[in-house]
């Protein structure tokens, strides 16, 4: 996990479709307009069922909400998730 | 300069620059917190059992109603029964987090 | 031809009203109540693998975006349409929710294009563009300068943390609608 977070994939033990979902992850951070209905279908065919990719872009556009309010105001970045619900 | 080298010396480099920037935008902390903002802060104290509201949910300080809110999306994508394992949902959260801090 | 909207096609299935279960039908008939309209927009059905978070998202867009807050409605609908030009989904505003500011808004409409000189804006509004583009593109590298300029120019420290709000949440619906193929732009009008 923190291979991951420090951005090497390589290092981070990943299956293939784990690492086919990451990449699709940083393509609709990036470039979300530039995804096609091929970079879905290539996910399906490595297993992922249609919920867990719509799933994978909800929580990658969210971050993408997150991180923007963290840097615009200048809190340092850190797992928001690690330190558990937010709500009770 | 690094003066808490034990601290930061895992953490990449991106966070450290970021730490150093400070503040950008006025954060309203539990001191100044008034009105719905301070019940917003006390509710969330009181049914987690913690003290120290993390910073990301303060920014949302000057909306209060918008800030449950976003406590309960953020709860709802990420931690209430999906589709993904949480190991997932976090695997992506912390690369989406890295990719958002680096240029492109 | 029954249908005026047709799309490229979704890359990611959504669901349709008559294949809804049962959660899905209730979260887009919160929808129906909530806006008084009949057709579910197309952004909100990229959500219905996850009824509860839809409901939500009606009820938080509502609360940030659609009323006037620290900002005016109108200032919000310019950041919205602005920043949906920069993430490369335009007019996903209207796709949510007709043009509350009347067609003929020709601000708006420049913006949708990002010509921020043909918006005709006051020296406060673009400098407020130049922020949301700023956070929109790369919010890490903002400077206490680029705040202080926004102060200068006027704005609130209120108005500018709900700047960012709105900002964030269009990086968020339009990487969906992106991600989906939901955006205005896959939508054709026939006719």
């Amino acid at each position: 996990m923190t291979a991951v977070l420090e951005g090497k994939l390589d290092e981070g033990g990943l299956n293939q479709a784990e690492r086919a979902l990451l990449d699709y992850v940083k393509l609709i951070t990036e470039a979300s307009w530039q995804s096609t209905s091929e970079d879905v279908q290539k996910l399906r065919d490595l297993g992922w069922k249609e919920n867990q990719i719509a799933e994978a872009v909800y929580i990658t556009a969210m971050f993408a909400f997150f991180n923007r309010v963290a840097d615009a105001f200048g809190i340092p970045p850190q797992n928001y998730l690690l330190s558990g619900k937010l709500t009770p | 300069m690094r003066e808490d080298k034990e601290k930061t010396a895992s953490m990449p480099d991106y966070i450290q620059e970021i730490s150093k920037l400070g503040l950008k935008i006025k954060l309203i902390q539990d001191a100044e917190a008034t009105g719905e903002t301070a019940s917003v802060y006390d509710e969330w104290r009181a049914k987690t059992g913690r003290t120290q509201m993390p910073g990301i949910l303060k920014c949302f300080g000057q909306r209060p109603d918008f800030l449950r809110q976003v406590m309960q999306f953020s709860d709802t994508v990420h931690f209430s029964e999906g589709h993904l394992s949480r190991r997932y949902k976090e695997m992506i959260a912390s690369y989406v987090s890295y990719l958002n801090r680096c240029p492109y | 031809m029954r249908d005026a909207i047709s799309w490229k096609g979704p890359k990611i299935s959504v669901v349709e009203e008559a294949d809804a279960s049962r959660e899905v039908a209730e979260a887009y008939e919160y929808w129906r109540v909530e806006s008084g309209r009949s057709e579910v927009p197309a952004i909100l059905k990229s959500l219905s693998a996850r009824p509860d978070f839809l409901k939500q998202a009606v009820d938080f867009c509502n609360t940030i975006q659609f009323s006037d807050g620290h900002l005016s409605r109108r200032h919000k609908e310019m950041i919205g349409t602005y920043a949906s030009f920069l993430n490369h989904s335009p007019g996903s505003l209207d796709a949510y929710f007709p043009n509350t500011q009347g067609a003929g808004d020709r601000a708006m409409a420049a913006l949708r294009e990002g010509n921020l000189a043909g918006a005709h804006l006051t020296a406060a509004e673009h400098a407020l563009m130049n922020y949301v583009e700023l956070v929109t593109r790369a919010a890490y590298r903002t400077t206490r300068e680029d705040i202080q300029k926004l102060r200068d120019a006027g704005w609130r420290e209120e108005q500018i943390a709900e700047a960012v709000y709105i900002i964030a949440l269009f990086a968020m619906f339009d990487r969906i609608a992106n991600a989906f193929g939901v955006s205005a732009e896959n939508q054709v009008t026939r006719g």
